[in-house]
């Protein structure tokens, strides 16, 4: 298939919906090959540069001057450190208050993705289970090293339940660790499903109210007024979910409790 | 209004009418209000915060039997014993999944009451 015929099918012909995961296609813009691995400049790198750029101008040029009756923008700023600062205290105690630089760099990154994923036209970073699952792997094997600097060898008695007797102790350990390891994929797999289920939700309406024209489009067109607020919703709710999963397991792995 | 331009006697006759029309509409929306159940938007929210919370349920589940079918698989493939260690590790993989959610759940509930019992732990009745 050419390029045209693909950009046709993409939009949909006469007859046929678009295709409602061509929002998700990753488009080379600046091509480049790094040591024979495909390194290009793509859109989903565009909009983590938009994302991570929109982040430091807004919290730098919010706190400019810093004043003590903080004007509109500044109140914003420090709601959302505020917000972050509270429930890294609340999860994980004032000793993990150290780690709070980068739950807060983890949050708003997230949610400013999320959040100009729902700008039209835009491009929706965390709808890619990679982007995702590559946050969470580190953040897994950040926490997973933090446990054993932290306790030394001590750590694996994480996966030792107490109070079980000795002949269940093998199962169970076992069950422990596959416990463990789910975490990076189910932390990943929330997030990643939520927008791109959303997402691929609101183009298939979208197309409907299309599709149905004047007569017909009104019911569908209803619908996505509601639904997209819903949308913001989610894209907040799952950068707060994502933060908060890591303060949990950032607990875990400094104070050793379930 | 014609009455505001005949001077005060009639305009004083017709802020009275005005003000009984007024207490009748105030009347009149708050049956209609008492009438129609009302979605406050605590409702809405609390609704969304449920489904996150039956979608979190759900994808612990999966992603367990999902870790412990690619553990036995491949525990199988570098061994050879396949599909041995694929069954034992779906099924433990399902175990660790239940175990996720009994946690999950368990830490959920931590503000509401406990299950299997209607009163809170200060109420004594014997």
């Amino acid at each position: 298939m050419d390029a045209q015929a693909a950009e046709e099918a993409a939009h949909g012909g006469a007859t046929s919906l678009p295709n409602p995961m061509h929002q998700f296609e990753i488009k080379r813009l600046i091509p480049l090959e790094l040591f024979g691995f495909d390194a290009s400049f793509t859109n989903s790198a565009l909009f983590m540069v938009i994302a991570a750029t929109l982040i430091t101008l807004f919290t730098i040029y919010a706190m400019w001057g810093g004043k003590l009756v903080p004007t509109r923008l500044q109140s914003v700023a420090e709601i959302s450190y505020e917000f972050i600062a509270n429930m890294v205290r609340d999860n994980v105690g004032t000793s993990g208050m150290q780690y709070f630089p980068f739950i807060f760099t983890l949050f708003m990154f997230v949610l400013a993705l999320n959040m100009l994923g729902m700008m039209p036209y835009s491009f929706t970073v965390t709808s890619h289970i990679i982007v995702t699952f590559a946050l969470a792997a580190f953040i897994f094997l950040a926490v997973t090293a933090i446990g054993f600097l932290k306790h030394g060898i001590g750590f694996l008695k994480f996966f030792v339940p107490a109070g079980v007797p000795a002949v269940m102790l093998p199962l169970l350990v076992v069950i422990e660790v596959i416990s463990y390891l789910t975490r990076p994929l189910s932390l990943s797999v929330r997030l990643f499903a939520n927008m791109m289920a959303g997402h691929t939700m609101l183009k298939v309406f979208g197309a409907f109210v299309v599709a149905l024209g004047l007569l017909g489009g009104w019911a569908p067109l209803a619908f996505m007024v509601g639904f997209t607020g819903l949308e913001i919703l989610v894209a907040f709710l799952q950068a707060y979910v994502f933060a908060i999963l890591t303060c949990i397991y950032l607990n875990d792995a400094l104070h050793m409790h379930h | 209004m014609a009455g505001a331009k005949d001077g005060r006697n009639k305009g004083a006759r017709d802020d009275e009418h005005f003000r009984q029309r007024l207490d009748e509409l105030g009347e009149r929306i708050g049956k209609a209000r008492g009438a129609s159940p009302e979605v406050t938007p605590v409702d809405a929210e609390s609704r969304g915060r449920a489904l996150g919370q039956a979608l979190r349920l759900a994808t612990e589940l999966v992603v367990g039997v999902g870790v412990g079918g690619v553990i036995g698989w491949g525990l199988d493939r570098a061994l050879g014993t396949a599909p041995l260690f694929l069954v034992v590790f779906l099924i433990l993989g399902s175990a660790a999944g239940i175990l996720n959610v009994m946690r999950t759940a368990a830490s959920m509930q931590v503000k509401g009451p406990l299950p299997g019992k209607d009163l809170g732990p200060d109420d004594d009745d014997d």
